[in-house]
C-alpha cells in the first residue's frame, strides 16, 4: 500500500472545548489511486488530509507513506518528506500574488531535481497563454489550474487536494476534475481529494466516507464515471 | 527558487514603493544625524589629541610672583621637566578689545598657522585666528601694539588657548574683545618696556613632564622656591603684601616676647605665603585646553544616545512591517511551506529586501553626513567658537559599522527573529492565518448603540496594531522632543542668565584694598570642588553681606553649615531644602559639609551663598577680608588690583553664545527628527489603515456610507493616536528629564530646571493631531477612491 493510516486519533481543545475530531481512523490507499475523502462539515476529512500531509500532528496512531512512518517527524525531516513526496492543492489557491503563473510554478520547480516539463504542464493545464499573467489578472478556475501546476511540477508521488473545486462554479469545477483525472492517468500520481461534493465520488477509484471522526464507508468503485460526464457538480 | 522569489521581492518593492521609500528616508536621516554628530565630535576629539602631541601641548602651567631664578630652573630641568616661559602682557586696543601678547613659543604650546608665517622681525606679529577673523584682520594688515605698528604676518592657534578665555573663571569666549598675539622676544621686550600693558606682566610657565615625574612632584618642588617681596614689581601686590603676610616678621617678634615657639606658629598661620608659587594648574584641569574636544563630548553622547534610540526605532519599524507582511502573506507562506519549501529558504527570501534597503539607505545616510550639511556643519560651529587648527574629517570604525553594517545586520537579525518565530507555526496555522486568542478582544461590551459598539470592538480587535503605532510614535517622539529639549534648555541659558544677573559689575580681586570701594558690596568668594559623575566642577562659596541686593536673599540661615543654594547648583546636584552635601577644597585636602536651607534663582554657574562673616569664619580669614565686590554702577578700582571684572553687559553678550554654539546640533536633530517623526507616523498609520481597508471595502458593499465607515474604522485610530500621544509626551519628557541632565549635559557647568512651559506640551500634542489628520486624509482618500470589488479581489 502507498498510504497506510492506522488507528489515528486527533483532538483539539481541552476541558469544555475538547473535541475529538478523529477517533481511530484506519485506511489504505494504493499507489496511483484517486481517492476521495467525503463527509459532512466537521466530520474530520480535512484534518485527516492535513495529518497525512504532515501539516497537523496526530495524538496517536501511525501514518506510513510508501512504507515510511511520518508520525513523529519534525522540522527538517518533515520538510523533506513534504518536499520529496507531496503536492498540495488548496481551496483558495494561495498563489504568490506578485509572481506570474510561470514564476509561481517555478517556485516549486526548484524543489526537485527532476521536475516535469514546464511547457508541457502549461499546455496540459491550458495555461500557456496565461503564463505571464499575475493571479489577480485571472479567473478563479485559471488560478486553481495554476495552483495544480505548481503542485505537479515537482512530480509528487502523492497529491493532496483540499476542496479543490470548493471555490469554483460547476463548469470550472468539471474542468479541474478532468485535469486531475488526466494527470492521474498520465503521471500515475496518487491523489487524495477532500470534498463535500457528492458527485466526485463517482469518478475516483476509492471512496472513504467519514462521519463524526470515524470511517463510516470505505469502498473501491468497480465502475468509474469520467469526470467530463459528472453531473450536479 | 531564490531567483524566482527575488523577482517577487523586486515587485514587492515596486508595489510598496511609498512604504520602502519612507523606511529608506527614516534610515537615511537616522544615519545622517548620528554620523554627523558623532563624526564631528570624534574628528574634533581625535584631531585635538593629534595636535596636542604635534604642537607639544603643555602638561600643565604655573604662575609665580617673580620669575624663577636660573638656579631654580636648573633644579626643575634636572628632573627632566621641559619648561618654557609663557609670560604675557595684556594690551588694550583702539576698539577696547584686549590682545594678550606672548613671545613666540619654541618648545611648548607651539603655534599652528592657519595662514601666513611666523613673525621674523621686531615689527611682525601673528594673531590668534578667531580674534583675527572676528575683527576682520588679515595677513598683511597693520595693527598698533604698544603704540608701535606691527604687520600681521600670519594667523594661527595654540593648544593652551583652545578656548580663548581671558580669565580661567570666564564662562564664555568672546573673540571680538579678547585675543592673542605672538611676536619675537625683542619685540615683546620693547613693548614691555613701554609700560603700556593694562597690568603688570604675568609670569606663567608651561611644563611638560617626563615619565615617572608627576604634577604633584613638580608642585611640591615649586612650593619650596621662596621669593622676596621686594623683587616683585607689582605695586598692588606690594601694598597687599605689606598689609598682610609682610607683617609676619613683626608679628613673630611681638609674639616671641611671650611665646617660645612663636615662629612656627606664625609660619603655620601664614602657611606658604612666602612661596613663589602663585598658581598651579594641570592641563586636564585647564578649561582653556582641549575645550573643543570637551565641548563636543555632549554631541558625541547625544549622538550615541540618539543613535541607540534610532536603532531601536528602525528595528521596531522594520519588525512591524515584517509582522504585517507575514500576516498578510500567511496563507501563501503556509502553502509554500506545505509543499516542502524550507524555513531557511523563506527566511532568506524575506530578509533580502529589508537588508538591501537598509544597506543602501545606510550608505546614503553616510554620504549625506559627509556633505556640507553634515559633519562639516557641525565642525563649523567649533571653528566659529574655539581657536583650533584646521582639522580633518575622520572616518572612524564606529561610523562605518554604524552606517554600513548596523542597518543591514539589524534588519537581518530582527527579520530572522520574527520570521523564525512566525515560521515555527505549523503550515496549517499559517494557512489558516490563526491568531492567538486575546481576552481583551473578546471582552463582553454589553449593550450600546451599534456604531459605538462596532467602533469599540474594532479598537479592541486592533489593540496590537494600536500598540505598535503608539510605540513607534513614542520612539520617534523621544528623538523629536530631544531637539525641543536642547533648544529650550539653551534658550533658558540665554534668557535666565541675563534675568538672574541683577548686579551691573562684579569685581574679583587679586590684591584687595583695605576697605571695599564706596558703592560696592563686599563679598568673599572661595572656589571649591564637587564631583558629578566622572566630571568635577568648581563651586563658588560666596559670602555676601546682609544688605547685598543682587541675589534676592532676605535672610541667612542661622546654623553655621547651612547655606542658600543657587538654583543652578541645586538643579545640577538635585538638592532640596534639608539635603546635605560635601564640597572639597581646590587641592582636595579639606572637605566641608553643608546643608541646604533654601534656594535662590542663580543658574549661571554653581554658587552657594552664606553670610560673609560666617564665610570668613569658615575659611579662617581676617574679619574684614573680602576678594570680590558687587555693584550696580562702575566703581573706581585700580585695574592692577583686579583679577577679573564681569559686567552685566558681558553676561548679555555671552548669553547668546551657548545657544549659537548648539544651533547646528539643534537644527540638525530638529529637522531630522521631524522628518523621522512624520515618516514613522505615516508608516504606522498606513499600516493601521491598510489593515482596515479590506473591512472598509466589505462594509461599503453592505451599504454603509463613508461617514459611518469613518466612525466604525477610522475614529478608533484617532482615539488611539490621541490617547497614545497623551501618554507618550509626558513619558518621553520623564525619560529626557533623567537622561538629558545626567548624561547629555553632564559636562557643562550650567544647570537649569529641565521643564517645558505648558504651551510646548500643547504644541507638540497639536502637531501630532494635525499630522494624524493630514496623513489620515491622504491615506483614507486612497481608500475612498478604491472600488470595493477591487479591494476584495486583491485580498484573494
Amino acid at each position: 500500500m502507498y498510504v497506510e493510516v492506522s488507528n489515528i486519533k486527533k483532538s483539539y481543545g481541552e476541558g469544555g472545548s475538547y473535541v475529538q475530531v478523529l477517533k481511530g481512523v484506519s485506511a489504505e490507499v494504493e499507489q496511483g489511486e484517486m481517492c476521495v475523502i467525503q463527509g459532512t462539515s466537521g466530520s474530520g476529512k480535512s484534518t485527516l488530509l492535513n495529518c497525512i500531509g504532515g501539516l497537523d500532528r496526530v495524538d496517536s496512531g501511525s501514518i506510513r507513506i510508501d512504507g515510511n512512518e511520518i508520525v513523529g517527524l519534525k522540522g527538517e525531516a518533515l520538510s523533506d518528506y513534504r518536499r520529496d513526496n507531496l503536492g498540495f492543492i488548496f481551496q483558495f489557491y494561495n498563489l504568490v500574488p506578485n509572481l506570474t503563473v510561470r514564476e509561481n510554478i517555478q517556485v516549486c520547480e526548484y524543489l526537485t531535481d527532476e521536475p516535469l516539463s514546464m511547457e508541457e504542464l502549461l499546455e496540459v493545464l491550458g495555461l500557456t497563454e496565461h503564463a505571464d499573467k499575475f493571479p489577480s489578472q485571472m479567473s478563479g478556475g485559471q488560478q486553481q489550474r495554476c495552483a495544480i501546476a505548481r503542485a505537479l511540477i515537482k512530480n509528487p508521488k502523492l497529491l493532496l487536494c483540499d476542496e479543490p473545486t470548493g471555490a469554483l462554479d460547476s463548469k470550472t469545477s468539471r474542468d479541474i476534475l478532468v485535469l486531475l483525472e488526466k494527470i492521474n492517468a498520465r503521471y500515475g500520481t496518487t491523489m487524495l481529494i477532500v470534498t463535500h461534493n457528492n458527485s466526485i465520488k463517482n469518478m475516483v477509484d476509492h471512496v472513504i466516507y467519514l462521519k463524526d471522526g470515524e470511517i463510516s464507508k470505505n469502498y473501491r468503485n468497480e465502475k468509474k464515471t469520467a469526470a467530463a460526464e459528472l453531473e450536479d457538480l | 527558487m531564490t531567483h524566482v522569489l527575488f523577482k517577487r521581492a523586486i515587485r514587492d518593492l515596486k508595489a510598496n514603493l511609498a512604504r520602502y521609500l519612507a523606511l529608506g528616508i527614516l534610515i537615511i536621516f537616522s544615519i545622517y544625524i548620528v554620523i554627523s554628530l558623532v563624526g564631528a565630535a570624534s574628528s574634533t576629539i581625535d584631531q585635538t589629541a593629534y595636535y596636542d602631541q604635534k604642537l607639544h601641548c603643555e602638561d600643565g602651567e604655573f604662575s609665580v610672583f617673580v620669575p624663577l631664578k636660573e638656579r631654580e630652573k636648573e633644579k626643575i630641568e634636572e628632573k627632566k621637566v621641559e619648561l618654557e616661559e609663557m609670560f604675557f602682557l595684556d594690551l588694550t586696543m583702539k576698539d577696547q578689545s584686549t590682545l594678550r601678547l606672548f613671545k613666540q613659543r619654541e618648545q611648548i604650546n607651539l603655534l599652528s598657522l592657519k595662514e601666513g608665517r611666523l613673525a621674523e622681525s621686531a615689527s611682525e606679529v601673528v594673531l590668534e585666528r578667531r580674534y583675527a577673523e572676528v575683527n576682520n584682520i588679515h595677513a598683511g594688515e597693520k595693527i598698533l601694539l604698544g603704540g608701535k605698528a606691527f604687520t600681521v604676518v600670519g594667523t594661527g592657534a595654540v593648544p593652551d588657548y583652545n578656548a580663548v578665555l581671558k580669565n580661567l573663571g570666564d564662562s564664555t569666549v568672546d573673540s571680538k574683545s579678547f585675543g592673542l598675539a605672538f611676536v619675537i622676544p625683542d619685540a615683546y621686550e620693547q613693548i614691555r618696556e613701554t609700560g603700556v600693558s593694562d597690568k603688570s606682566e604675568e609670569y606663567y610657565y608651561a611644563y611638560r613632564l617626563p615619565g615617572g615625574y608627576s604634577d604633584e612632584d613638580l608642585k611640591a618642588l615649586l612650593k619650596k622656591f621662596q621669593f622676596s617681596a621686594d623683587a616683585v614689581e607689582d605695586t598692588y601686590f606690594k601694598e597687599y603684601w605689606d598689609r598682610t603676610a609682610g607683617n609676619k616678621d613683626l608679628l613673630t617678634g611681638i609674639l616671641g616676647m611671650v611665646m617660645p615657639n612663636s615662629k612656627s606658629m606664625v609660619e603655620k598661620m601664614f602657611g606658604d605665603s612666602t612661596a613663589n608659587l602663585k598658581m598651579f594648574l594641570k592641563a586636564e584641569d585647564n578649561v582653556r585646553i582641549d575645550a573643543a574636544a570637551d565641548d563636543v563630548e555632549i554631541n558625541k553622547t547625544s549622538g550615541v544616545f540618539v543613535g541607540i534610540l534610532l536603532v531601536i526605532l528602525c528595528s521596531y519599524v522594520i519588525s512591524v512591517f515584517v509582522v504585517h507582511t507575514i500576516d498578510q502573506e500567511s496563507a501563501v507562506i503556509g502553502a509554500l511551506y506545505s509543499m516542502g519549501v524550507k524555513r531557511k529558504e523563506l527566511l532568506i527570501h524575506y530578509i533580502i529586501l529589508p537588508v538591501i534597503i537598509t544597506f543602501v539607505s545606510g550608505a546614503l545616510g553616510l554620504l549625506l553626513s559627509f556633505t556640507g550639511i553634515g559633519i562639516d556643519m557641525q565642525m563649523q560651529d567649533n571653528y566659529n567658537y574655539f581657536s583650533m587648527p584646521v582639522m580633518k574629517t575622520e572616518v572612524t570604525p564606529f561610523m562605518v559599522v554604524y552606517a554600513l553594517i548596523m542597518p543591514p545586520v539589524t534588519a537581518a537579525i530582527v527579520n530572522t527573529l520574527i520570521i523564525r518565530k512566525r515560521l515555527l507555526r505549523t503550515p496549517l496555522s499559517l494557512l489558516r492565518n490563526e491568531q492567538k486568542l486575546s481576552k481583551v478582544r473578546n471582552v463582553h461590551l454589553g449593550h450600546m448603540a451599534f456604531l459605538k459598539l462596532f467602533k469599540l470592538r474594532q479598537m479592541l480587535r486592533e489593540t496590537r496594531t494600536g500598540f505598535a503605532v503608539v510605540f513607534g510614535m513614542f520612539l520617534s517622539l523621544l528623538v523629536a522632543m530631544l531637539a525641543v529639549n536642547i533648544f529650550i534648555y539653551c534658550d533658558k541659558v540665554r534668557v535666565r542668565s541675563v534675568e538672574e544677573t541683577k548686579f551691573e559689575y562684579m569685581y574679583t580681586y587679586k590684591y584687595p584694598s583695605e576697605k571695599p570701594p564706596a558703592g560696592g558690596y563686599e563679598a568673599l568668594a572661595e572656589t571649591m570642588k564637587k564631583d558629578f559623575g566622572e566630571y568635577t566642577f568648581d563651586v563658588t562659596v560666596l559670602g555676601i553681606t546682609k544688605d547685598n541686593p543682587f541675589f534676592g536673599i532676605k535672610k541667612f540661615p542661622k546654623n553655621k553649615n547651612e547655606i542658600i543654594a543657587g538654583s543652578g547648583f541645586a538643579s545640577k546636584y538635585q538638592l532640596r531644602k534639608g539635603d546635605e552635601f560635601i564640597l572639597k577644597s581646590e587641592d582636595g585636602d579639606m572637605s566641608y559639609a553643608f546643608q541646604v536651607a533654601g534656594t535662590v534663582d542663580y543658574s549661571g554657574g554653581f554658587f552657594i551663598f552664606m553670610d560673609i562673616d560666617q564665610c570668613r569664619e569658615l575659611f579662617g580669614t581676617a574679619d574684614d577680608y573680602f576678594n570680590a565686590v558687587f555693584s550696580d554702577k562702575k566703581l573706581d578700582i585700580d585695574g592692577g588690583r583686579l583679577y577679573n571684572t564681569m559686567t552685566k553687559k558681558d553676561v548679555e553678550k555671552s548669553a547668546d553664545i551657548f545657544i549659537n554654539q548648539m544651533m547646528a546640533t539643534i537644527i540638525m536633530i530638529g529637522t531630522a527628527s521631524a522628518v523621522i517623526f512624520i515618516v514613522v507616523m505615516y508608516l504606522m498609520m498606513k499600516m493601521m489603515i491598510d489593515k482596515s481597508s479590506f473591512h472598509i471595502a466589505l462594509v461599503k458593499i453592505f451599504g454603509f456610507r463613508d461617514r459611518e465607515v469613518r466612525k466604525m474604522y477610522l475614529d478608533g485610530n484617532f482615539y488611539i493616536i490621541a490617547a497614545g500621544a497623551l501618554l507618550s509626551i509626558p513619558l518621553c519628557k520623564l525619560i529626557l528629564n533623567y537622561v538629558y541632565p545626567n548624561y547629555l549635559v553632564a559636562n557643562i557647568a550650567i544647570s537649569y530646571d529641565n521643564s517645558f512651559p505648558w504651551y510646548i506640551y500643547a504644541g507638540i500634542y497639536a502637531v501630532i493631531l494635525v499630522l494624524y489628520f493630514v496623513i489620515s486624509h491622504l491615506l483614507t482618500g486612497r481608500i475612498r477612491k478604491m472600488v470595493p470589488a477591487e479591494v476584495l479581489k486583491n485580498r484573494e
